[in-house]
C-alpha cells in the first residue's frame, strides 16, 4: 500500500501518499488554481489523463501535468495561486 | 553497446491500456523483444487507473503477466514523433530522463481515446471535470467526504462514474443523461444479448440503486465564484438549480489518432483503418482498441492480443484461439456501434455556449470570436484556437460539431514537449537538429 509523505505546495506542507497522482494530492488539499489561463482564469484538472494540460504546475522547477506526476516525498510544487 | 536514450526492440507498443498491455504480453509470449511506452506513470491506461499496489480485479492477471513477461516498460513517456528509419519504425518519446528513441520492425498503436466535451457557460470553472477524468482521480484516491456532486453528459461511462463517485464519498445529487428515455429503450434488445453491459449502461446495477437518474436532462450552466458552486439543469422545458461542488461531465470518447495520422496510417470515419489481423494501411504498423473506433475494454483486449500476435508474426487466423478472439472482437464492436447511436448528442447542446463561453481553453478563445464563415485554418490563424499545449485535442471535436471544422492535419511533435527533447542527441559539440526531411 502507499506510504504517507509530505510535499510542499507553494511553500505550505501538504500530506500525500508516495506514488499517488499529484493531481489527487492537490485536489485533496483544496487547491483550485493549478494554472492560470492566458487571460488569468484559475484552472484545475479537466481530463485527468494528460490530454488537456489544465493541471500544469511546476515541480522542482519543471512544468508538469499534475495528473501524470507521481508524488515523491519532499517534492516542491508551485501552482500559480 | 547500449546507447543512452536508444532502445532496439522487435515490437514497440504505444499505449499501456488494456489493448497495449494485451499486445505487449502477446508479442513477448512469442519470444519477441517488446518495448511498451505510456504517458502514465503506471500501466493500465484509463480504465484501470488505481492507487499504487491496488489494481482492479479485472486488470490483475494481465498486469501480472506483463510484469512477468520481460517487456521493457517505459512509463511517463510521451510519444511525440514517429517515422520510418532504415527499414524499421522509430518512435521518439519525452521522458523525465530525457529524449528516448525506440526502433522496432513492428509497431502496435494502442493510444486509446480521450473524453469528448460539449461546452456550456461555466465549463472552465475549477470543480468541473470530465466524467472519465473525475472517475480516474477518484480511483486514484480522491475522496469527496460528503461533498455534493452531479454527474452529467452522455454515454455508458456516466453510470460507472456515478457509482465510483458515490463509493468515494460523494453526495450524489443527480445523474443527467442527455439522451431521452426513448433512445435508451433502444438498448432493450441488448439486455437479452449482453445483460451485464446493458444493465451497467442503463444504471440498474446494484451500486446505483436510489441514484436520481434523469434521462433527457442536461447541464445548461455551471455557476460559482472561483470554483463550482451550483449547476443550472434543464430538460428543455423545466429548469432547476442544484448546489454542488463537483460536476463530472463527459460526452463519450473520441479516438486518439494523432500518432497514427503522423505516421501516415489510413483513417476513415474517425478511426484507424485495420484489417482482420489489426494491420493498418502501413506495413509493420498494427492498431488495437479505441483508436480503431470506440468500443470499450472487451474489444481492446481482443484486438490487443490479435495485434500483438500479428506484430510477432504469429497470427494464425485458423487457430482456435484466433477464432475465439475474432468472435469476441465482433461482439464488442457491435455493442460499441449500437451505443454510439443510442447516445447521439441532442442539438440543444449546440445552443448552450454564449459568445463569452470558451471554445478553446488553452488559448482562451470564446465562441463569439469565431466567425461561422471561417474554415478551420482561418479560425486558427485569427484566434489561435487549437494552437495551445493540448494541440486541439479538447477543442478540435468541439469546433467540428459547432463549425464543421475538420482537424485532419498533424505535425511533429504530436505532444507538447520541452524544446531540449526535440533535439537529437549530438556528439558533444552542441545541440543538433533532426534531419531536414524530418523538420
Amino acid at each position: 500500500m502507499s506510504e504517507p509523505c509530505a510535499i510542499s505546495v507553494d511553500g505550505r506542507p501538504v500530506p500525500a501518499a508516495v506514488g499517488e497522482s499529484l493531481a489527487v494530492a492537490l485536489l485533496r488539499a483544496g487547491v483550485t488554481a493549478f494554472r492560470a489561463s492566458r487571460s488569468g482564469q484559475d484552472r484545475a484538472p479537466l481530463c485527468a489523463m494528460g490530454t488537456c494540460y489544465e493541471c500544469l504546475v511546476q515541480v522542482d522547477g519543471r512544468q508538469v501535468r499534475a495528473c501524470l506526476e507521481p508524488v515523491r516525498p519532499g517534492m516542491e510544487v508551485r501552482t500559480h495561486g | 553497446m547500449a546507447e543512452p536514450g536508444f532502445i532496439r526492440a522487435d515490437v514497440a507498443v504505444a499505449g499501456a491500456g488494456p489493448a497495449g498491455v494485451a499486445a505487449a504480453v502477446a508479442a513477448a509470449g512469442q519470444g519477441r523483444r517488446v518495448c511498451l511506452l505510456d504517458e502514465g506513470f503506471r500501466p493500465g491506461g484509463q480504465i484501470w487507473r488505481h492507487r499504487p499496489g491496488a489494481a482492479p480485479p479485472a486488470a490483475r492477471a494481465l498486469l501480472a503477466a506483463l510484469a512477468a513477461s520481460g517487456v521493457q516498460v517505459l512509463a511517463s513517456a510521451s510519444v511525440f514523433d514517429g517515422w520510418r528509419h532504415d527499414g524499421a519504425w522509430r518512435l521518439a518519446a519525452a521522458t523525465p530522463g530525457g529524449r528516448v528513441e525506440v526502433q522496432a520492425a513492428a509497431l502496435v498503436l494502442a493510444c486509446g481515446a480521450r473524453e469528448q466535451f460539449a461546452p456550456f457557460p461555466g465549463w472552465t470553472l475549477p470543480g468541473v471535470l470530465g466524467a472519465g477524468g473525475g472517475q480516474a482521480l477518484l480511483k486514484e484516491g480522491l475522496e469527496l467526504r460528503g461533498e455534493p456532486a452531479v454527474v452529467a453528459g452522455s454515454g455508458p461511462l456516466l453510470l460507472p462514474a456515478a457509482a465510483t463517485a458515490r463509493k468515494h464519498g460523494a453526495d450524489l445529487r443527480a445523474v443527467l443523461e442527455q439522451a431521452p428515455w426513448r433512445s435508451l429503450l433502444a438498448m432493450a434488445p441488448l439486455l437479452a444479448s449482453r445483460p451485464g453491459k446493458a444493465l451497467q449502461a442503463l444504471g440498474l446495477g446494484w451500486d446505483l440503486l436510489g441514484i436520481p437518474y434523469r434521462p433527457g436532462w442536461w447541464v445548461a450552466e455551471a455557476l460559482g465564484s472561483g470554483r463550482l458552486e451550483q449547476v443550472r439543469i434543464t430538460d428543455g422545458r423545466r429548469e432547476l438549480l442544484l448546489p454542488c461542488r463537483w460536476l463530472f461531465s463527459g460526452f463519450g470518447l473520441v479516438p486518439n489518432l494523432e500518432l497514427g495520422r503522423l505516421l501516415g496510417c489510413a483513417i476513415g470515419a474517425g478511426a484507424l483503418q485495420v484489417d482482420g489481423a489489426q494491420r493498418t494501411s502501413l506495413a509493420g504498423i498494427h492498431a488495437a482498441g479505441e483508436g480503431c473506433g470506440v468500443a470499450g475494454v472487451d474489444a481492446a483486449l481482443a484486438e490487443g492480443r490479435i495485434a500483438g500476435l500479428a506484430a510477432a508474426g504469429a497470427w494464425d487466423a485458423d487457430s482456435p484461439e484466433a477464432r475465439s478472439l475474432v468472435r469476441a472482437r465482433r461482439r464488442a464492436r457491435t455493442m460499441g456501434a449500437r451505443m454510439e447511436a443510442i447516445f447521439a448528442l441532442r442539438p440543444e447542446l449546440l445552443a448552450l455556449p454564449r459568445p463569452g463561453t470558451l471554445a478553446c481553453r488553452c488559448e482562451d478563445v470564446p465562441f463569439g470570436a469565431i466567425d461561422p464563415a471561417w474554415g478551420a485554418r482561418e479560425t486558427k490563424l485569427c484566434t489561435r484556437a487549437g494552437m495551445g499545449p493540448c494541440q486541439g485535442r479538447v477543442c478540435g471535436p468541439i469546433l467540428a460539431r459547432h463549425f464543421g471544422h475538420e482537424a485532419d492535419t498533424v505535425r511533429t511533435p504530436v505532444k507538447a514537449v520541452a524544446l531540449e527533447q526535440l533535439m537529437v542527441p549530438g556528439n558533444g559539440s552542441g545541440p543538433s537538429c533532426p534531419p531536414p526531411d524530418h523538420c
